[in-house]
């Protein structure tokens, strides 16, 4: 346990106008913030995944079938 | 839609992992940050009518606008609850908004499924958080016969509703919403089709609620802390108009005949639940009586099937879910403070805050429809959809608003004029946050006035 609170307090930095700022314990206390961010960019990657899916479906089907245009992205919104 | 649920399932191990010290700071910024983002649902693109994400969720015009308010109502839930429940132990604060935290993970996946059987499973799975808030996070020990009318009479609802899907499966062969709408009208003539058309239904009246089993409500409300009454009287009594709006469309030809009972039920609840609310003592109750009285007037919007009444009844769910919401919001404020719900008890608050009586008195005028704001529009389409049904009608939803102003000023005054009880010597000022807490209800609300149609479900 000591060797972690050594370990937390080694890395500090004096910015400027003379506030400390220790990385370490920063990062400790507020690493969570990046969790729901993390998960936004899975469920945006998966959605974005999902529409390509079903644009292909949309594309190949007789009533829908067309060659996208240039730079066209998904039809499937 | 995976892009909001994914990041509301990241708020679990958020809650749990953030220090004790940022933990209600880190909860209502990220569940805030997701509110936020759900409003891009509302920028609708889709040519299909539904936006899918895969194969049993997606988004169309009449789930978006509950979706995005289900969103919006966490951030609120915790911020309303943050004063009373940091005086707990700090894994019994974790609990709690995990708990809120799951509420809304269930409510996007209700709203958002397109399958009527995972809707289903959704809908009974809100049950185990909303039971537990309310009869672990109640006030007093009448929390657990609030718990168990809130719990029996769901579920009592809700089983011949499973009995009645699987019967309509095993008769279209499929309970997608997508593409049950096209299937062939059924054939409904016998005493059983009119018996599995009732439990089609009855789940969402008791959990609208229509006058006649309506009363677990009252009870949960009066017991539950101010998130769970939030969340019930916002939200959880939508999700029994949402669902009858959605099996609406498969029980077509029989419900021409079957509804008359059930409307004139609701419009009748309409007055008697109006006129309960006159003579009511207690705060929380009389809140909860003027849902059941709304939500009254929402079930006959969606039962007699007309494009009106179904926008109006989405409309005046919207808005009431936000107004009321912010009233069961400052019935907590004066209990905080007062430690009472008895509106003798504590009168003349405007003396003592009077921005909160501002508050009161904007959350009021939208209760009773005022007319600029989205509460009038939703009922002005509903009565005017009734009325074209039948004129008469007229007289029940006419003396309903008329009663609806009634309480509502008799609410007003209770709390906030009058003369200043002797006992009240010391009372706590309040906090930006209730400020802030009132402005993000009624904010909404202001905002809806300029772009109503973003609530007009599907004929917009």
């Amino acid at each position: 346990m000591n060797y972690f609170r050594n370990y937390f307090t080694t890395f500090k930095l004096t910015l400027n106008n003379g506030i400390m700022v220790n990385f370490a314990v920063m990062v400790r206390e507020h690493w969570v913030n990046v969790l729901v961010p993390l998960g936004f960019v899975i469920g945006i990657y998966l959605d974005r995944w999902n529409d390509q899916k079903l644009t292909a479906f949309r594309n190949k089907s007789a009533l829908y079938s067309r060659e996208l245009k240039p730079g066209e992205e998904y039809t499937w919104k | 839609m995976l892009k909001i649920l994914i990041p509301t399932i990241m708020l679990f191990p958020t809650i749990w992992f953030s220090s004790p010290k940022w933990l209600w700071t880190t909860t209502t910024l990220q569940s805030l940050i997701i509110a936020l983002i759900s409003l891009n649902w509302i920028k609708w693109s889709s040519e299909t009518g539904w936006t899918s994400s895969n194969l049993y969720m997606g988004t169309d015009p009449l789930s978006t606008p509950l979706l995005v308010l289900t969103c919006w109502l966490l951030p609120l839930m915790i911020l309303a609850s943050q004063n009373h429940i940091k005086t707990e132990p700090i894994t019994r604060q974790r609990n709690y908004i995990t708990l809120l935290a799951s509420l809304q993970t269930f409510l996007i996946m209700a709203f958002g499924a397109t399958e009527i059987i995972m809707f289903y499973v959704m809908f009974e799975a809100t049950l185990i958080p909303t039971l537990i808030i309310i009869t672990r996070w109640g006030n007093q020990a009448e929390r657990l016969s609030a718990g168990t009318y809130f719990l029996f009479y769901t579920l009592a609802g809700s089983l011949p509703l499973l009995v009645a899907l699987l019967l309509l499966h095993q008769n279209t062969g499929t309970l997608s919403m997508l593409i049950i709408q096209y299937s062939q009208p059924l054939i409904l003539n016998s005493w059983g089709d009119k018996i599995w058309w009732a439990a089609c239904l009855v789940a969402f009246l008791v959990k609208m609620p229509l006058y006649g089993v309506h009363l677990w409500l009252p009870k949960a409300h009066v017991e539950a802390p101010v998130a769970g009454s939030m969340v019930l009287a916002a939200i959880l009594l939508k999700l029994g108009g949402y669902g009858m709006m959605r099996m609406m469309v498969v029980l077509d030809p029989l419900s021409k005949n079957m509804v008359y009972p059930i409307i004139v039920l609701a419009l009748w609840g309409v007055i008697m639940t109006g006129s309960i609310c006159l003579r009511q003592t207690d705060l929380k109750s009389l809140i909860a009586y003027s849902s059941v009285s709304h939500m009254g007037l929402v079930a006959g919007g969606i039962l007699i099937q007309t494009p009106w009444g179904f926008t109006g009844a989405l409309v005046l769910m919207i808005a009431h879910g936000l107004v009321s919401s912010a009233l069961f919001c400052l019935a907590n404020t004066t209990y905080e403070r007062t430690h009472s719900r008895t509106m003798i008890l504590a009168r003349g608050l405007q003396i003592i805050f009077p921005l909160a009586a501002t508050w009161w008195f904007v959350s009021n005028l939208a209760n009773l429809a005022l007319p600029p704001l989205p509460n009038l529009m939703g009922e002005l389409v509903i009565i005017t959809a009734m009325f074209n049904w039948s004129p008469w009608t007229l007289a029940l939803t006419g003396a309903g608003t008329l009663i609806t102003a009634a309480y509502s000023l008799y609410l007003f005054l209770m709390t906030q004029r009058g003369p200043l009880p002797q006992h009240i010597i010391n009372l706590q000022p309040f906090h930006t946050r209730e400020h802030l807490l009132m402005t993000l209800h009624l904010l909404p609300v202001i905002l809806l006035m300029t772009k109503p149609e973003i609530m007009w479900g599907w004929w917009y």
